[in-house]
């Protein structure tokens, strides 16, 4: 039993959360959600490992069968739902039934949701879904999942969520850290802070363009490596390099987005606004340390609700 | 010259000869990239990136700096592959 991809929609993928160097499933690239914190969220509550693979879908989401029973959650874009006429919301505990077919409205807010199957998910062939594809159900069931399922068997939903407001902190903003290189001009670093960005495209999962004034600057001839969140002048506008990007490009490297503000990189849409704003080393550090703890917190937050609600159950 | 690239990178980049030494020595084992801490070692024509869990680094060696850590482990290690160029 499985679930069916009835409609893959623009690009629906499953994905790792981080970048997985080696892989038992051969042939399949696995880079990583374009938006790490999402998968990790929709994981946490549907009580898997906050790692385990989930299904990304960009864009225009798919259309999913589910062939039996089971618990899901999805996080991400502000995509609203549905399953039989009745509203799904993004991060929100579910209980689907055999044959519930979900769907997915556009969305009002970014451009990516991450669908967790409680148990995990697998793929015999590729990870890029089409539609017809069948996705496995791994059903690696803890004590934990088995209370979820005994929680959730008399009705869809429960009664709470994680909040928009407690992720607006971090998805919200359109300013972006860029850690400095020391060989690029202070005066590209001035240029590229004082001026406003306006995402043109994104090349699936490859790399964000964005229209605004050029930056006149020619680094050294250099074959420079492809780092996430990476930035490159092309045709003297920057480009983005997300999570598919190549592993090495003769573009010129001005800096580097850190880690903490590519969860919200990756649900930028066509449209949106982008501003750098550069920072040192040891900030990004304090930076990327305390998002690690907010994180943290948002994960025991979760596990108490969870733990709360499975206590009124037995009561 | 070595650099923070991002937050959980870093680069070295010099000359293709120099780096192609390093890969040389790399591949063959002479350059052992043994920390704990470095994981992925990516080369291009240019560069050699390190990549790192700063958090892990900040933890377990109960510093505010990880950058510098994790240079102070691979820069005496480049400098003896690239003096033998």
């Amino acid at each position: 039993m499985s679930l069916i991809i009835q409609d893959a929609g623009l690009l629906t993928i499953m994905q790792t959360v981080k970048k997985q160097t080696s892989t038992e499933q051969q042939n399949n690239e696995y880079n990583g959600a374009v938006d790490s914190l999402s998968p990790m969220l929709a994981n946490k509550l549907v009580g898997n490992d906050v790692e385990e693979p989930t299904l990304e879908m960009s864009g225009q989401p798919g259309v999913i069968q589910f062939t039996e029973p089971t618990i899901i959650a999805y996080s991400g874009g502000d995509f609203k739902g549905q399953v039989n006429g009745e509203k799904i919301e993004p991060n929100r505990i579910y209980h689907m039934d055999r044959g519930d077919v979900l769907s997915f409205r556009e969305s009002t807010r970014g451009s990516r949701l991450y669908l967790a199957v409680a148990g995990g998910i697998a793929v015999e062939k590729s990870n890029v879904l089409k539609s017809g594809d069948e996705v496995t159900m791994r059903r690696n069931y803890t004590a934990l999942h088995d209370e979820i399922f005994h929680m959730m068997s008399n009705k869809r939903k429960v009664s709470w969520g994680i909040g928009i407001y407690s992720l607006v902190e971090v998805y919200l903003s359109d300013i972006y850290h860029i850690v400095k290189r020391p060989d690029v001009p202070d005066e590209v670093y001035e240029q590229l802070e004082e001026r406003e960005y306006t995402v043109t495209q994104e090349d699936n999962r490859i790399q964000l363009s964005v229209d605004g004034q050029m930056i006149e600057f020619a680094g050294e001839d250099c074959v420079n490596p492809g780092i996430l969140g990476g930035v490159y002048l092309n045709d003297q506008l920057p480009v983005i390099a997300l999570n598919d990007f190549d592993a090495e490009t003769s573009l010129t490297h001005i800096g580097t987005i850190p880690s903490y503000h590519m969860h919200k990189l990756g649900q930028k849409r066509r449209g949106s606004k982008i501003k750098f704003q550069t920072i040192d080393i040891d900030d990004a550090h304090a930076e990327t340390y305390g998002y690690y703890l907010w994180v943290n917190s948002l994960f025991k937050a979760i596990d108490y609700k969870i733990s709360k609600e499975l206590v009124k159950e037995k009561m | 010259m070595i650099f923070t690239n991002g937050d959980k990178v870093i680069t070295y980049q010099d000359d293709a000869s120099v780096i192609k030494n390093i890969k040389a020595q790399y591949d063959q084992e002479a350059l052992k990239v043994n920390n704990p801490y470095i994981g992925e070692v990516a080369f291009t024509k240019n560069t050699v990136s390190f990549y790192y869990d700063p958090v892990e680094v900040m933890e377990n060696e109960n510093t505010i700096e990880p950058a510098n850590y994790i240079i102070s482990i691979v820069e005496p290690m480049l400098d003896s592959v690239s003096e033998g160029k």
